[in-house]
């Protein structure tokens, strides 16, 4: 009886998680070898070929890792600003709860917020302008849109220093630095010596696995880059959903393709923080 | 020192209130021309043009709402038994490594990849489709979210209400249920905050007939209909501001 009930149960969670992933993963790998789909007409490299030699990938793959990897920098030095600056502050009071705003906001809301600060008649261009700065909205310089994606960093950063500084605050609580600093401060050490040598490998080491994680959706988002990004390079899911929206057929497969190797990355990712032991708990 | 803090704090809350400031102004303002910092003069028009059924966001508003629920109570209702039998799974390690690559992959292209299916099926375009597509994301995300619920304690509880002669369906009934009241609250603000905010998913598998409200935000923001953007942006955020308000009071307390 016990088990007759932890097969359904088992057979409802695979039927819900394991099956979509896989029978879409499978789809998308037939499609990109010319298996599947309206161009299926037998085994061919030609669409795995094309995404790599029209360097689709290298620009897609490289820009969205670097848009990652600065976004991860920015707002892990933020949050810890923010967790050392004001410690007890962001555990009670006004600012524990201002720091839930800007991840109430939707993706698609914040991206067009961006839009109306940093837009050329955005509210900080009407500042430049009562000042005296520029003349016009064509001389506020481009940070939507624009080439170096300022727009894109500066929203996800504001929403990542947000998680990060109630991350970085809970584990500060709940591991008892403040008592570490306070010895080390006894014991003579400096407030650079303290932060460098306790608070950052302390904390990070704790929040790794969940920065990699926010690392991940990051090197995935959509609304962002969608409102916020240029048409070249794009990010990955910018690139991939355009190229399955486009008139042109023969794009599906391709994007097919860089839908598997997107794919492959971020189970390999997963795959690596589960074999160290840093995706799941015990529980006590 | 001190007058530093307090500056750098202060500026700290302007700037996390900023966003919700502007989009009350967007959202109230009669016309916000260049280089105006200040709306001319402020109006209800685009409340009411909001309200007004056609274009306006009663419907996508009362879609969100019936997915977010319908999508909530299902998730955790299974993933409660779900996540339960996980935790006492030999292989509990590898199902949760399985449970948590839905909600890291892009949903988007997640969404590509099984809109095949979704066609084949007749899903694709309707409500029973999204409601599935999301169900495929928050589904194992609650699983994750139940797994430190299911610990030594409760089976404990399980285990004397069972040496106190109760069937199984007696101690999920009188033990695990009132037991888990809190964190199955918990879990469905989660997870009606996670349909609410789906675009992604919901706009590919959508295919453009089921307008959800951030479907029609991204509409508004299309059309350059700033106003009628930022109103109903408010309206996307104010659910999950109470839940998170909720959801903090509750869940960080003992993080």
């Amino acid at each position: 009886m016990k088990n007759k009930q932890t097969h359904i149960l088992l057979a409802v969670f695979i039927a819900i998680t394991v099956l979509p992933i896989l029978a879409g993963f499978i789809y998308a790998a037939l499609s990109a070898f010319g298996l599947a789909g309206y161009l299926g007409n037998g085994f061919t490299w030609m669409y795995w070929q094309q995404a790599f030699d029209m360097q689709v990938l290298p620009a897609i793959g490289f820009y969205s890792l670097a848009i990652t990897c600065v976004v991860l920098f920015l707002a892990t030095i933020f949050g810890m600003f923010v967790v050392l600056y004001f410690k007890e502050k962001t555990q009670s009071g006004v600012l524990s709860y201002l720091l839930y705003l800007p991840m109430a906001i939707p993706l698609i809301a914040a991206a067009s917020l961006t839009l109306h600060f940093l837009g050329n008649a955005g509210l900080l261009a009407r500042f430049a302008y009562m000042l005296n700065l520029i003349e016009s909205p064509g001389d506020f310089p481009d940070m939507v849109q624009d080439k170096w994606s300022i727009g894109i960093v500066i929203t996800h950063t504001i929403i990542a220093a947000a998680y990060f500084s109630i991350l970085f605050s809970a584990i500060f609580k709940q591991n008892a630095i403040q008592a570490y600093m306070d010895a080390a401060h006894t014991l003579g050490a400096g407030k650079k010596q303290v932060v460098r040598k306790i608070v950052l490998p302390l904390v990070l080491n704790k929040a790794l696995p969940s920065i990699i994680l926010y690392g991940v959706f990051i090197f995935g988002s959509y609304e962002v880059p969608m409102l916020l990004g240029q048409q070249e390079p794009q990010m990955i899911s910018v690139s991939i959903a355009q190229k399955f929206t486009r008139y042109n057929l023969a794009d599906v497969p391709v994007a097919y393709a860089l839908a598997s190797m997107y794919t492959i990355v971020v189970v390999g990712v997963l795959f690596i923080l589960y074999k160290k032991g840093k995706l799941i708990h015990e529980v006590e | 020192m001190r007058w530093n803090k307090h500056i750098v704090f202060a500026f700290g809350m302007v700037f996390l209130l900023l966003p919700i400031a502007l989009l009350l102004m967007l959202a109230f303002a009669t016309e916000w021309r260049f280089p105006d910092v200040l709306p001319a003069a402020y109006t209800l028009d685009h409340a009411k043009l909001a309200f007004s059924g056609g274009r306006g966001i009663m419907s996508p508003l009362i879609l969100s709402l019936g997915i977010g629920a319908l999508v909530s109570i299902t998730c955790v209702a299974l993933a409660l038994f779900v996540s339960r039998m996980i935790a006492l799974h030999p292989k509990r390690n590898l199902l949760l490594f399985i449970a948590y690559l839905p909600f890291v992959l892009s949903p988007v292209i997640y969404a590509a990849c099984v809109n095949y299916y979704f066609v084949l099926f007749g899903w694709s375009g309707t409500f029973m489709g999204i409601c599935i597509a999301q169900s495929i994301l928050i589904f194992p995300y609650n699983v994750i979210l139940f797994q430190s619920h299911w610990n030594n304690s409760m089976e404990a509880y399980g285990q004397l209400s069972a040496t106190l002669g109760a069937g199984k369906w007696q101690t999920w009934r009188y033990v695990w249920l009132p037991m888990s009241k809190q964190m199955v609250l918990i879990a469905l603000f989660q997870s009606f905050i996670v349909s609410w905010f789906e675009f992604g998913l919901t706009n590919f598998i959508g295919a453009g007939k089921v307008q959800t409200l951030t479907i029609r935000v991204y509409q508004y923001i299309g059309e350059a209909n700033i106003y009628l953007a930022a109103f109903s942006s408010l309206i996307l955020i104010l659910p999950p501001l109470v839940l998170l308000w909720i959801n903090k009071k509750f869940v960080l307390r003992n993080y």
